[in-house]
């Protein structure tokens, strides 16, 4: 029997998956569990195995084409079988995938069936006027059937229930089948971008795929989705630069690293956004949710593109756990082990450009977040204290925000309360 | 001596075990709790000559005398209404009820009287009564003796309620109930009076409102009470041949009720199985079947699955019998549908 090979959902925001390497050609057998393929999504670079013995058959999107979750990206046919004709084998949606062979035109849409079942899927032309939708079956009346513990795991995987198939009593879903999509792909390590080996390449041009595609398509969709709008000031980071000196040097010998500005800054964020829970908000629907826990992230380089690793629980820990915390993220940001987890989740941003030079500047919004805070240079710089001239340390803060969820004031004062924690660390205690 | 020698030998191969039916175990509480408080006494029907129907108070009239082993006539209200006045006079009954069918009778006294005094006399009087009853089918005694009624006497505030599984624990839990100052209704089911286990010589109390995890294991909990823990047990048995491993919690005390292992348990396995042999409409199981779902919601894989006795009185004919509560086949095919897909 053909058995489908789907591509699976890696976190909440998966919407698709690009192909970035194939390691099997049509024909060749493979057994359970082997890798054939390589994708990437949104986040992260991943894997599909095989998911039973056979021979591949049936590839339908090449590197660089991208698939929806949940579609198929070939099949394990057994020694001599045929593909499937009943169903669509390919579900393509980058544009510059090839044109999908002639079929009959789409049938007429009929009434919803009585049962959740679904009716046998056509083969669907793959036009921009009919995106091809992932295989989902809704259930009739909306509700999805899962257990409580299934639900509170696909919370905890960033697994959408909706896209799963239940194997308990009634359809229902249960923790196996989160599990089995969780494990469905296994994590591989942010890699560079491969480029696809059938792109129309110009000279010097290089075809926006892979991280890169992904980063063009969540900063858009920020943009063209939230109000965003930037609020700049200079606080005098004095004080919060001996404070770090300090628990640097007091701690190095203890945690085998130097506590950073950012584990700092990290942490006085934090504070501020336990107090200001409007900062920490996402927009779900129609309903603005003031997220319980602060999974507070921070941007990183990699080669080719940019990750946003975030700390969980933030609001639990203390200067020590989040900066050992945040050492463990970036050693598996450079490492490649960084899990899907470790992406996913996140409820604000901070990005750092004062290594660059950079003072200000307007960071896009990280989505579903709703606000970011751009870190500017610490520089020495002459300062009015007490009406004369000195020479403080300086560092300007931009705090982009959504203005659909928060207006100008209670942002106004969430920066303003990290400045002061900038300006009077001891205030943290 | 040949036999000193042996016995010698026995004790030493396993100087803790010391098998007794649970009857003596009971036995065993109330003659070291009299002679530890000579307030403690016994009254009920056929208690003194005839040892009590169950042979628990068998020997202690010669030991202990008329005046602290009382043989009642038969009336129920008296046995209950007189233990109400003895304990308020600072004196520690331990009433026992031949059938707790037969509470029925008594029910004024310890439902309106026994339970509610305390209260009513603001805390000026209190009333360390144990009423002692025999519960539950499985002998042959047909509908008017073998009823499972604890779900009457947790829905009473005023009462606690034991109901223990083996013969430790029921001498410890009635050692607890005796030197308790409120009053207790001590459960014992009948087929368990012959039900043989290891119980320590001398002092010892298993607590009230302490729940037992009889056996561990992780694809699935059954939380259950008194007889219907042996058939889990046993049922574990059978299911570990099939590589399922069950945990089997204990309640022991149904008030006030220990959850807290049922829910770790839960969070464990992730299903729980909730077996008593009360029938199952209105039962105990809903009470405990509830505060796991409240407490564990998020940790169950399914819902809370019951399995108590048919809605019928219980049958004189024994396949009849045997087929209306909860037999060990039962408990496995219970667990093996709750883990369905595992």
């Amino acid at each position: 029997m053909a058995t489908p090979i789907k591509m699976p959902l890696l976190g909440m925001t998966m919407e698709e998956g690009i192909i970035s390497k194939w390691l099997v050609e049509e024909g060749d057998p493979v057994t359970k569990d082997q890798v054939i393929v390589e994708f990437e999504t949104d986040k992260i670079n991943a894997e599909i195995e095989a998911p039973a013995d056979g021979v591949i058959g049936g590839i339908a999107a090449r590197a660089g084409e991208s698939v929806k979750v949940q579609g198929i990206v070939a099949y394990v046919l057994a020694e001599g079988e045929e593909l499937p004709a009943a169903e669509p084998v390919a579900e393509p949606v980058s544009e510059t995938a090839a044109p999908p062979p002639p079929v009959a035109p789409a049938p007429q849409p009929v009434a919803p069936p009585p049962v959740a079942t679904p009716p046998a899927q056509p083969v669907q032309a793959v036009t921009q006027t009919a995106p091809a939708t992932a295989q989902v079956v809704q259930p009739v009346g909306g509700r999805i059937k899962a257990s409580p513990l299934a639900r509170r795991l696909a919370a905890e995987f960033g697994v959408d229930i909706a896209l799963l198939q239940g194997s308990g009593p009634g359809g229902r879903i249960v923790a196996k089948d989160v599990h089995a999509s969780a494990d469905g792909a296994r994590v591989a390590a942010p890699a560079p971008v491969p480029v696809p080996a059938a792109a129309p390449a110009a000279a010097g041009a290089v075809p926006i795929a892979g991280m890169r595609k992904v980063i063009a398509d969540r900063m858009m969709q920020s943009l063209s989705t939230m109000a965003q709008l930037t609020l700049v000031t200079e606080v005098d980071a004095t004080r919060f630069v001996e404070l770090r000196t300090d628990l640097a040097s007091q701690h190095e010998d203890a945690l085998g690293f130097r506590i950073s500005f950012n584990d700092l800054l990290a942490r006085i964020v934090t504070r501020a956004l336990v107090e200001h829970p409007h900062m920490n908000a996402s927009l779900s629907g129609d309903e603005i949710v003031n997220n319980e826990h602060v999974n507070i992230g921070l941007a990183v380089e990699v080669p080719d593109g940019l990750v946003v690793p975030n700390v969980k629980n933030a609001q639990n820990m203390q200067l020590v756990e989040l900066a050992a915390a945040f050492r463990k993220l970036i050693g598996s940001v450079t490492g490649g082990n960084l899990d899907l987890n470790d992406l996913s989740g996140g409820t604000f941003t901070i990005t750092n450009l004062g290594a660059l030079g950079i003072d200000a500047f307007t960071p896009v919004i990280n989505p579903p977040e709703c606000a970011i805070l751009g870190v500017g240079r610490i520089i020495a710089k002459p300062a009015v204290v007490d009406g004369e001239i000195a020479i403080r340390q300086m560092m300007t803060l931009s705090l982009t925000f959504d203005h659909r969820l928060n207006d100008g004031a209670p942002a106004a004062r969430f920066l303003q309360r990290i400045s002061q924690l900038i300006e009077q660390p001891y205030l943290l205690i | 001596m040949t036999t000193t020698t042996a016995v010698a030998a026995v004790s030493q191969e396993a100087p803790q075990e010391r098998l007794i039916f649970f009857n003596q175990a009971l036995r065993e509480a109330i003659d070291e709790e009299m002679q530890r408080d000579p307030a403690v006494f016994v009254i009920g029907e056929e208690v003194g000559i005839w040892g009590g129907a169950y042979k628990v108070t068998e020997g202690l009239l010669e030991k202990y005398g008329e005046s602290r082993i009382i043989d009642t006539p038969i009336s129920e209200a008296l046995i209950a209404g007189a233990a109400v006045g003895a304990s308020i006079t600072g004196l520690r009954p331990i009433a026992e009820f031949m059938y707790s069918d037969f509470m029925g009778i008594a029910m004024d006294q310890i439902v309106n009287q026994a339970a509610k005094n305390r209260y009513m006399f603001g805390g000026k009087a209190t009333l360390p009564i144990v009423y002692r009853a025999s519960t539950g089918a499985g002998i042959g005694n047909a509908a008017q003796h073998t009823q499972s009624l604890e779900a009457w006497f947790t829905h009473i505030p005023g009462l606690k309620v034991v109901a223990p599984s083996t013969p430790y624990d029921a001498k410890g839990l009635l050692k607890s109930a005796i030197r308790d100052n409120n009053v207790v209704v001590f459960l014992e089911h009948k087929a368990l009076y012959a039900s043989r286990g290891n119980v320590p010589e001398g002092d010892y109390v298993v607590p009230l409102g302490v729940s037992d995890v009889k056996r561990e294991g992780t694809h699935a909990t059954i939380v259950t009470y008194a007889r219907q823990v042996t058939f889990a047990l046993e049922a574990a048995e059978q299911l570990a041949q099939e590589g399922v491993e069950v945990e089997v919690i204990d309640l022991r005390t149904l008030y006030p009720m220990d959850i807290s292992k049922a829910v770790a348990s839960v969070q464990k396995t992730n299903r729980a199985l909730v077996v008593h042999e009360a029938v199952q409409f209105g039962g105990f199981g809903g009470e405990i079947a509830s505060q796991i779902q409240q407490q564990a919601f998020d940790y169950l894989d399914a819902p809370v699955e019951r399995l108590g006795a048919l809605h019928s009185p219980v049958p004189f004919s024994e396949p009849l019998e045997f087929g209306s509560f909860p037999s060990v086949d039962r408990i496995v095919d219970a667990v093996r549908d709750l883990i369905v897909g595992v």
